[in-house]
């Protein structure tokens, strides 16, 4: 009896979330591990960090994608903080580029990816802004450009780093914004993305700014929005 | 032999054992309802009418989901998404709590776009914060599983954190009963990033008897300082020149003006007129004035001259954007004269509307000319003149 009744378990049809995708699968979620969860967080910043695994690990193929340990949660998540949100040009010149970084961090789990959009002016006083390189380009002294990229440059001056992955983190800067010592803005555009579940990227942002001996006076500022959305 | 047998007691207690495991499998072999797993689900925080970044804490914002339903073939009434500070509900958390912050219900809260979707013809329920729904009169069967909305002015949640969106389908009109398909979306909201640096506010002007240019730009540093001397005696039979530059650059955003000030010629009581209206030249009779136009001939004898002593038009050319000096139109005529203490001789004006622009650096020639009547008494005439250039930023 113990015999059949094993068996007509296994045979249970578990209704259940669909769990197994390619372009007619997918799995939504694959673990191993007995480990516990444990996630704390601030208002800018969660950690989850696990407890008890003998081995916490992600392989990959360019099909799949299986993750083993427990930070494993079947639910949608995604982390997403500022890390420094702040960056002060000072003075601007005709004769100097000015420079500025700030950085954020992303991962995302149980998806199909994320993608990083930045909104927002280029510096602006009153009705001036400084003009938004919209094709992607290396920074000219004495011409008024605003321009961003998110990887490790040499040019005007050592400015910024590539994304930090980590160990598990597959986020990658969008080609637009992945040459050293050029950069470009164009507001709405996609800037980073991961395109299968991704563990923890720190990304930097450099920006450059130059301005030409007209460019008027005063005080330029911009407050710019980071959007990150996820597929799940 | 005797037949070993268990106890009644245990036989029965097995026999029940047996029952309870069978009906169990039963129990379990009878499909279980559920909702089938939405794919292929995003929300993207977009920036909302009021230019609030669309993942700013308490901006008011337009939230964009786009999901696929699995299950097609089934009529749909009602679409629910319920906001939840967790993705889904379990023994430290049984229940959705809504984030904090988060508003729903603001009087522009709309359904914003259902473009391109495969179920459309819905209407907003916002009545419970946290948990609006979209609506239809009658169910009805998607056109396609692919489904797109935009709920516009959604007040964001006031913290920087993830939030979750747990969306249903159901047949009924009114977001209950059983959901047809579910799935949850993950969003964020952060702080922004700010950027900030200060553009100095200048002006760079000097005069100078000459100003020169320095790869091709004109030099306040190359000014020549000194006595601006006339070319010759004064005379009732001809006209006296002389010339000074000067040279200015702003980025004020209104641009520069250019004043003189200071006496006609004056020799102790006595002075040489200054032209209080645009003239011409005219031999023997008291004139000064100037002008920063090219002269000729025809006004002094000495006009145009060779550099450094020549007088000239403004140099570089002006031309939009950057070019934008000019003289004023009292100053501004060939072999004609003028002055009046206090005037505007130039200004960055060139496309002679609204305010004045900001400018590159350009070089003016003042032209001076001066005539005296035979009866002009005698001695040293002269002036200090002043000009001051006044940005606008």
């Amino acid at each position: 009896m113990v015999s059949i009744s094993t068996m007509v378990f296994l045979i249970i049809p578990f209704a259940h979330a669909q769990t197994l995708a390619s372009p007619n699968y997918r799995f939504d979620e694959s673990t191993l591990g007995a480990g516990g969860m444990v996630q704390s967080g601030s208002p800018s910043y969660t950690a989850t960090s696990g407890a008890g695994d003998i081995g916490i690990g992600n392989s990959t193929s360019s099909n799949f994608q299986f993750n083993s340990g427990s930070n494993t949660p079947k639910d949608p998540y995604l982390t997403f903080a500022i890390l420094s949100s702040t960056a002060n040009f000072g003075d601007f010149s005709a004769s100097t580029t000015s420079v500025g970084t700030t950085s954020f961090v992303v991962s995302n789990y149980t998806s199909y990816g994320y993608v990083v959009q930045v909104f927002g002016q280029p510096p602006t006083n009153n009705n001036h802004s400084l003009d938004a390189m919209t094709a992607t380009n290396t920074s000219q002294v004495g011409v008024e450009q605003f321009g961003i990229n998110l990887v490790a440059n040499t040019s005007p001056t050592s400015l910024g780093v590539n994304p930090d992955n980590g160990q598990f983190g597959y986020g990658s800067v969008m080609p637009n914004y992945a040459t050293p010592d050029n950069y470009r803005y164009v507001p709405g555009e996609t800037i980073a993305r991961a395109v299968k579940n991704s563990g923890v990227t720190v990304y930097t942002i450099s920006y450059i700014a130059n301005v030409a001996p007209l460019t008027p006076g005063g005080i330029y500022t911009s407050n710019q929005t980071l959007i990150v959305t996820g597929t799940y | 032999m005797k037949k070993l047998s268990p106890p009644p007691v245990l036989r029965a207690l097995s026999v029940v054992w047996v029952f309870a495991l069978i009906s169990l499998q039963l129990l379990l072999l009878v499909p279980q309802v559920s909702a089938a797993q939405i794919t292929n689900r995003s929300l993207t925080l977009m920036a909302g009418s009021g230019g609030d970044g669309g993942s700013m804490p308490s901006g008011v914002t337009n939230h964009w989901f786009q999901f696929t339903i699995p299950t097609t073939g089934t009529a749909i009434g009602s679409i629910k998404f319920e906001y939840c500070t967790t993705a889904a509900n379990s023994p430290s958390s049984p229940a959705c709590v809504t984030p904090t912050g988060l508003d729903t219900t603001l009087a522009g809260a709309v359904l914003g776009s259902e473009a391109g979707s495969g179920a459309t013809g819905f209407s907003l329920n916002k009545t419970t914060n946290g948990a609006p729904f979209l609506y239809k009169a009658t169910a009805a069967v998607p056109s396609n599983g692919n489904l797109k909305f935009r709920l516009d002015n959604i007040q964001n949640q006031s913290v920087k954190t993830t939030f979750f969106v747990r969306m249903s389908t159901y047949n009924s009109t009114n977001a209950t009963g059983s959901p047809i398909d579910t799935g949850t979306v993950a969003a964020s909201t952060n702080e922004q990033i700010i950027l900030s640096g200060i553009m100095p506010e200048s002006l760079v002007f000097c005069t100078g008897a000459d100003i020169t240019k320095t790869a091709g730009v004109p030099d306040c540093s190359t000014a020549t300082s000194g006595v601006i001397s006339f070319n010759q005696l004064f005379s009732p039979t001809d006209t006296a020149f002389a010339i000074s530059r000067m040279a200015a650059t702003t980025n004020a955003g209104s641009g520069y003006i250019i004043t003189v000030n200071g006496p006609t010629l004056t020799s102790g009581s006595n002075t040489i007129d200054g032209l209080a209206t645009p003239s011409a030249s005219t031999k023997g009779v008291e004139q000064f004035g100037l002008n920063l136009r090219a002269n000729t001939a025809a006004a002094a004898p000495g006009f145009p001259g060779t550099s450094p002593l020549n007088s000239a038009d403004i140099d570089l050319t002006s031309s939009a954007p950057n070019l934008n000096g000019r003289a004023t139109p009292d100053y501004a005529v060939a072999d004609t004269f003028k002055f009046v203490t206090g005037d505007i001789v130039a200004d960055s004006n060139f496309d002679a509307t609204g305010d004045p622009n900001p400018s590159d650096s350009q070089i003016y020639t003042v032209s001076y000319i001066a005539n005296v009547p035979g009866s002009q008494p005698a001695g040293t005439y002269t002036t200090t003149l002043t000009y001051i250039c006044t940005a606008t930023f």
